[in-house]
């Protein structure tokens, strides 16, 4: 006797095998909290570098067009040594209390004291960053054995500062010199 | 005689009953992990993708730990630089030994500064052909511990190369 349609139809659905899943369920789940997890605690971030532009009226001199009054720069360079912080610039160089050490020495116990120097980069912002067109800008330059570490953390300290809750942005752009 | 229609309670208990003699008592059902793979292999895809600016830092190592910082802007993908412990890489590839870096009195550093010519150049003509602009941006990694002699002498290197974009990469603080 024939098979009925439906029973032919029944009989070639159940030889079909479905795929196993459960390996790579195993390893779905075991992947994405691992990922997670990495991604919870590396975030990286960067730091833009503002090399100075070789335009044509930067040096003033050459052609013929020499603006009448000359334009007044502040010019602030951070130098980086052993003993401490320094700031300048091209007119003067800020001492400290003692008036012979760098502008913000070292702790007592031989640490930067970023803390001092964001007070002290402060203080000149608010003095100068609005009379200058170079007033949010900075120069830093470093004893050649300065480790990077230290460079990011004068960078952020000359960056903004934190003050009541709020952050202030003092010389946001930052370009690089030799000592 | 017209037939007597099955109530709604007759019909389902007829239903069950056939499904529990087509499985059988010792065969357990499996769950549909079907859309649970669908869904496992969504997040993965979108986890990797996040992933895909911060991949290089996963193969730095000891060689090349980043320094902290707490500046708020995000990386961005571009030619990817590194300054590790031992050796300068462009493109995970190496270009100048340490040690050959520190000995050497000028800035330039030349066999980098050939690479990144070279890339640049590629770049340049890609511009020309197909449109897409050359912007000179350069990602560094550094290790928290390289000295600020070596990094001059990198950063001067990009530049003289026309990779005048630089950012620093570090690991941002929460």
């Amino acid at each position: 006797m024939p098979f009925l349609a439906s029973n032919r139809t029944k009989n070639t659905k159940q030889k079909v095998e479905e795929a196993n899943m459960l390996p790579m369920m195993n390893l779905m789940v075991c992947l994405i909290p691992v990922l997670l997890s990495a991604a919870q605690f590396i975030k990286i971030g960067m730091i833009e570098i503002d090399l100075p532009t070789g335009g044509a009226g930067a040096s003033g001199d050459a052609s013929g067009d020499v603006p009448e009054e000359v334009e007044q720069k502040l010019g602030l360079k951070l130098f980086i040594t052993e003993k401490g912080f320094t700031i300048a610039n091209d007119r003067t160089v800020i001492k400290d209390s003692t008036g012979t050490g760098p502008t913000v020495p070292l702790t007592a116990d031989g640490k930067y004291d970023y803390e001092k120097l964001g007070d002290k980069l402060l203080e000149i912002s608010e003095a100068f960053s609005n009379k200058y067109k170079d007033g949010r800008s900075i120069k830093i330059a470093a004893d050649n054995s300065i480790e990077f570490q230290v460079l990011v953390n004068t960078i952020d300290a000359a960056r903004t500062i934190t003050k009541d809750d709020k952050t202030i942005p003092m010389f946001p752009q930052v370009n690089f010199g030799k000592l | 005689m017209a037939a007597k229609k099955p109530t709604d309670a007759q019909e389902r208990s007829v239903s069950s009953r056939r499904s529990f003699t087509k499985k059988g008592i010792g065969e357990a059902s499996m769950p549909p992990l079907t859309s649970l793979m669908d869904a496992m292999t969504i997040i993965l895809l979108f986890l990797l993708k996040s992933f895909s600016a911060e991949e290089a830092i996963s193969s730095g190592g000891k060689d090349l730990q980043l320094a902290q910082s707490n500046t708020e802007v995000h990386a961005e993908k571009s030619v990817s630089l590194s300054i590790s412990k031992n050796a300068i890489l462009l493109s995970n590839t190496i270009v100048a030994k340490m040690d050959d870096v520190k000995k050497q009195e000028e800035l330039k550093i030349e066999n980098l500064a050939a690479r990144l010519t070279e890339m640049a150049n590629t770049a340049k003509s890609i511009e020309q052909t197909h449109g897409i602009p050359f912007k000179g941006e350069v990602s560094i990694q550094v290790d928290q511990t390289i000295s600020y002699d070596v990094l001059l002498k990198v950063l001067f290197t990009a530049a003289q190369a026309e990779f005048s974009k630089q950012r620093l990469l570090v690991i941002r603080n929460e």
